[in-house]
């Protein structure tokens, strides 16, 4: 009986390694894992990626991806992206893509089906250059990445597919090698050299040593000389340096980022691997059970361990997302609840976003000081200035119309047109009643296949100014397109500048502006400005209770000019308490570094206005 | 047929394909109201060799057949009016020195409408056959892919003269401008390339060589060139420049000058000059009068009030005091010699500033563009083109050529017959080639959008049509080729002396 046991157990494994149940199962269940990891920790990344994205159904616009090599890939990669407009449909199709690259791997390179789960290597490689980005999401140049990789991949396995799978007769393998390096170069840049080379390798296992010689060779000449050629000969808008790595995401600031080329290395390794230890046949069975058992174990553990050592997880990074998404819907409620979350220091992109949403719901004058405060630079190993994650947005928030539009315009100019980029140009243009422009970029909307509905929707503002004042999102933006004309250059520090000249305009009424601008002047701790605002804000506001941070902006001048007429004001105790305690406390921080300072008073005193005004001066954007 | 062929070929059987079948409606009501059209090609006046019109309806969700007919010729398309070439070079050959009638018939709601019949008046004055233009974003400080193209105004065929991409990696952006011609002649170009790989290219009869204009002696490498007619010399603005924003003004930038001045460059002996140095002038836009005896060019008067503060922060205070007349020098070309300053037309007088002065080929008239103040005019809403009558004196604002939008670059034909002029009428950011005819005694007629294969092309396009200049043909010299002399050693420049000076 119990010999009879034994040699059960292998012939059990091996049937379901071998089944096509097992594949099928492991890899839709293995996908479903990860479509909804996607879904559950980055849908506002999901989100941001198709805002990042352009894609517009117009023959000028394929014609613009196809002038440099791997157009065509490009011109998907943006097609299938712009469906994350809903995230479940856009995982969807990218598990679909993985799902067939797996199929097709397993096909392409003669897989057992005992190894089914390795072919979840290429796809977690695939998904880590995803999900890898963060801040590259702003300033990524390869339009439609999300796709692009997988699509380049796929290309590979069903071009060696195909390779291997012709008869070698009529010399059909060569001529399909030049044909994939010929064609494959301008339709998938550097994926139709890979497949080239790897079709130069299978034919090590697939042709006689003569001719498998020839292949080779044939493959290393098509793919130095392919790129060459179509540099002199096709295209002139890329630079020679750049034609060998043609649909690679450059990962390239001031200098290179290699450790984001990792996942890319380990996909060419793996099926250089595939292509090494090619099989005409291989073996299917299990003959070692526990041996194939502890290497399944292994290599599980491995990818999960490298998906999860590789996802990006930094906290300000996907709140400032989750905050852009909820600004974009007016959610501001779901701003506050964002910012009420935060545990490490905030960049200032989120102390901005936070404060917006709380000047747009009348609580700012009470509540900023409440939150984390901070100008925590972006993690990673570049910084990304606040312009290039919020400019356009937050100048547009704030009114300044010109300003944001000459972002969007510029990073149009440098990333290339995305749908986040022509919406706030839009948006500028209604607000200006700059009517003849912004049809024109609400045009280039109307042209995709999810922004159309808004585009229509801005469409029916032009040249309705009254409607535009009436308009939710509109009205509290024209209350603050009240500032004073100059010619500025802001060097890209975007909350200084609105800032200053918040502060700086004196003669407008409008209560909301008004208030922004005393906050302005908090912020510049600029006593003459504060006294201006303050006490317009008190005649505006005659019967209300004054705001906790103005009461305290306004008893710290008061003694610091040693107004004798202080006690008079009507400050609360509460207020004037806590100065005193301040002022003690920061006596005896005396000698310490401001990073000392800052540490030994926010937790008592971090949510006033005396903190920020000694302690939180000239904050790096 | 050539590869780069096929996609004309497709066009063009799509255009038969459109345009084969189709018939006007019988029954329609008639209306005494102009079809509303983009672009609007009612009653201008082309070229005889001109490409083809083609033209959209500019109403949404409403449908269009419209009709161009002389005579018993006719051409009837649907959707969009896209003639082939040999439809519409039939019908500009029978209706030369007289018009193309249109027909457009509109229907909403099922119903017919035939609008009020428009003519395209063709000259039989031809226009040369090529322009060149800069593509460009309407951005202020970044830029990426940018361009000199060129396209043949007989058909839609664009090329690139050089791109910038070609040399550029990242930081290491190169920035180009300033393409300009001899007198029309496609062998005898240059264009600046800024940042890496700078220089200043000048390509001479299939010759070209990379020179670096930088020399301590003068404020900058060369800037606003102008070609002398004749002569291997191009004189030069030179200027150290800044720009600025508008916090809430609709003209959104200045761009304006701390210094400038005038230098000519000796081609032959690679030598530059200055041609003065009045730090109170600001002087920019040189050209030749076609005789190449008289060298116009602009200032702007700038006297220091305020030395507390940098030249360039008071030139920002007093930006809109900037104003730009324009001036002229005689020039003997045997001894190479100028003659003193003259004025030309005193905008200051009229409190307006005056910029980009082109002479007809004639030399009887000089057309500028006018605005309020400075001279980045293509950015001032204000902007238009007038005209100088040289022989009486007489200055006017082209209404006929002008918008209420923007108007600045310019540039007449080597025939004198025809103009092209930046506008940004359509939307006013965007910057498009308007073609006009403009007679013996200076009258302008109606100016035309340059024609596309697709009407609505310039409307999905997103970038601007920088300084067209038309050339008598296409520039040979291939991208690579430009690319591989910027890629190498600049040539710099010698420094003499002004004559007469130390």
């Amino acid at each position: 009986m119990k010999q009879k046991k034994q040699k059960e157990e292998p012939s059990r494994i091996q049937g379901i390694a071998q089944s096509r149940l097992y594949n099928i199962i492991i890899w839709t269940v293995g996908l479903a894992i990860i479509a909804l990891a996607m879904l559950y920790y980055e849908k506002d990344f999901l989100w941001k990626v198709q805002e990042m994205n352009l894609f517009q159904h117009t023959s000028l616009f394929f014609k613009q991806q196809m002038v440099v090599p791997g157009g065509m890939l490009t011109y998907l990669g943006t097609f299938l992206t712009q469906f994350l407009y809903y995230p479940w449909l856009g995982i969807l199709l990218l598990s679909g893509c993985w799902l067939l690259l797996m199929w097709l791997t397993k096909r392409a390179f003669h897989i057992p089906g005992k190894w089914a789960l390795a072919m979840f290597v290429p796809v977690i490689l695939l998904l880590l250059t995803i999900v890898d980005m963060g801040y590259w999401v702003y300033i990524l140049k390869l339009r439609g990445h999300f796709f692009v990789a997988t699509l380049g991949t796929l290309f590979v396995t069903a071009s060696v597919w195909v390779f291997r799978s012709l008869p070698a007769k009529y010399h059909l393998r060569a001529l399909f090698l030049l044909l994939t390096a010929v064609i494959g170069y301008p339709l998938a840049g550097i994926y139709g050299l890979a497949a080239t080379l790897l079709m130069g390798i299978v034919s090590w296992h697939i042709e006689s040593k003569g001719w498998s010689a020839v292949y080779s060779l044939l493959a290393v000449i098509a793919v130095v000389a392919v790129p060459l050629l179509c540099y002199r000969q096709v295209y002139y808008e890329i630079n020679q340096a750049n034609i060998y790595w043609a649909k690679l995401p450059l990962y390239y600031l001031q200098q290179d980022y290699q450790q984001y080329y990792i996942p890319f290395y380990l996909l060419a390794l793996f099926y250089v691997i595939l292509a090494l230890t090619y099989r005409n046949e291989r073996n299917e069975e299990v003959t070692k059970p526990l041996r194939w058992f502890l290497a399944q174990a292994v290599l599980l553990v491995a990818l999960v361990f490298g998906t999860f050592k590789g996802w990006y997880k930094d906290e300000n990074f996907h709140r400032e997302l989750a905050m852009q998404h909820c600004i974009e819907q007016s959610d501001w409620g779901g701003v506050i609840a964002e910012a009420a979350k935060q545990q490490d220091e905030p960049t200032r992109a989120i102390v901005m976003m936070k404060n917006l949403a709380l000047g747009r719901l009348g609580r700012q004058g009470n509540e900023m000081y409440y939150f984390k405060n901070g100008a925590k630079p972006s993690d990673g190993p570049f910084t990304l200035r606040l312009m290039q994650v919020i400019g356009p947005m937050i100048y547009y928030q704030y009114g300044m119309t010109n300003f944001s539009a000459r972002y969007s315009n510029e990073m149009g100019v440098e990333y290339e047109w995305r749908a986040e980029y022509l919406k706030n140009l839009a948006r500028c243009a209604l607000l200006n009643g700059e009517w003849k422009v912004a049809r024109k970029y609400i045009n280039q909307l109307k042209r995709t296949t999810f922004h159309r509905n808004w585009a229509k929707r801005m469409e029916a503002l032009i040249g309705k100014p009254d409607q535009i004042a009436a308009n939710p999102e509109f009205a509290p933006i024209t209350h603050l397109m009240q500032y004073d004309n100059g010619l500025y250059n802001d060097q890209g520090n975007v909350e200084r500048c609105l800032m200053r000249h918040l502060a700086a305009c004196r003669e407008v009424d409008d209560p909301y502006f008004q208030e922004q601008a005393l906050l302005a002047s908090l912020y510049m701790k600029d006593e003459n400005a504060f006294w201006f605002h303050f006490t317009r804000y008190m005649k505006q506001h005659p019967d209300q209770t004054i705001p906790i941070h103005y009461q305290e902006a306004a008893y710290l001048y008061g003694v610091l000019d040693k107004n004798p007429n202080i006690d008079s004001w009507p400050i609360s105790p509460v207020v004037k308490e806590r100065y005193v305690q301040f002022d003690q406390m920061a006596a005896q921080s005396d000698g310490l570094t401001l990073d000392g300072a800052r540490k030994a008073l926010k937790p008592l005193f971090g949510n006033t206005y005396y903190y920020d005004h000694f302690l939180m001066s000239d904050l790096s954007e | 047929m050539k590869l780069k062929h096929i996609p004309y070929f497709f066009v063009a059987v799509l255009m038969l394909v459109a345009c084969g079948r189709v018939k006007v409606p019988t029954e329609y009501i008639q209306s005494d109201q102009l079809p509303s059209i983009y672009p609007d090609y009612i009653d201008v006046t082309v070229p005889v060799n001109i490409a083809p019109l083609t033209f959209m309806l500019d109403i949404p969700d409403a449908d269009m057949i419209a009709r161009y007919r002389v005579g018993d010729e006719e051409v009837v398309c649907k959707d969009k009016m896209q003639p082939t070439a040999d439809e519409w070079h039939q019908l500009t050959e029978k209706a030369k020195g007289g018009a193309i009638e249109v027909d457009v018939f509109t229907r909403t709601n099922e119903q017919w409408t035939r609008h009020k019949p428009f003519h395209i008046y063709v000259s039989p004055d031809s226009i040369d056959p090529y322009i060149s233009y800069r593509l460009i974003a309407p951005s202020f400080v970044a830029y990426e892919a940018l361009t000199i193209n060129q396209r043949c105004l007989e058909n839609y065929e664009e090329s690139v003269i050089y791109d910038n991409m070609l040399c550029s990696f990242e930081k290491d952006g190169q920035c180009i401008n300033c393409h300009h011609y001899q007198w029309y002649n496609p062998q005898r170009m240059q264009f600046h390339a800024r940042q890496y790989n700078g220089g200043t290219i000048i390509a001479i009869d299939g010759k070209v060589k990379k020179i670096n204009m930088k020399n301590d002696s003068i404020l900058s490498a060369g800037v606003y060139p102008a070609w002398h007619p004749t002569l291997d010399l191009i004189v030069y603005a030179t200027d150290k420049t800044y720009q600025s924003f508008h916090v809430t003004d609709p003209n959104k930038v200045e761009v304006f000058d701390e210094e400038s001045d005038i230098i000519v460059y000796d081609i032959n002996k690679n030598e530059v000059t200055n041609l003065g140095n009045d730090s109170t002038e600001f002087e920019v836009f040189p050209c030749w009068s076609p005789d190449g005896k008289t060298l116009y060019y602009c200032s702007a008067h700038f006297d220091r009030k305020y030395t507390t503060i940098s030249k360039q922060s008071e030139v920002i205070r007093r930006y809109t005091e900037l104003k730009y007349n324009i001036y002229k020098m005689t020039f003997d070309p045997a001894t190479r010699e100028f003659g003193p300053r003259e004025l030309v037309f005193d905008a200051s007088a009229q409190d307006k500033s005056a910029t980009l002065p082109r002479v007809s080929p004639d030399g009887r008239f000089l057309l500028f563009t006018m605005g309020e103040y400075g001279y980045f005019h293509i950015w001032h809403h204000d902007a238009d083109i007038w005209s100088l009558d040289l022989q009486t004196g007489e200055a006017r604002a082209m209404s006929e050529i002008n918008s209420s939008d923007t108007e600045s670059y310019h540039s007449w034909s080597s025939n004198g017959r025809w103009v092209i002029v930046s506008s940004r009428r359509y939307d006013g950011t965007f910057t498009r080639p308007f073609i006009a005819h403009v007679d013996a005694e200076g009258k302008g007629t109606k100016p035309f959008e340059l024609p596309t294969a697709d009407p609505d092309y310039h409307r999905q396009f997103m970038r601007s049509y920088n300084v067209p200049e038309f050339m008598s043909g296409p520039v040979t010299i291939t991208p690579h080729q430009f690319a591989d002399i910027l890629k190498g050693e600049a040539i710099p420049v010698k420094y003499a002396r002004p004559s007469g000076k130390e």
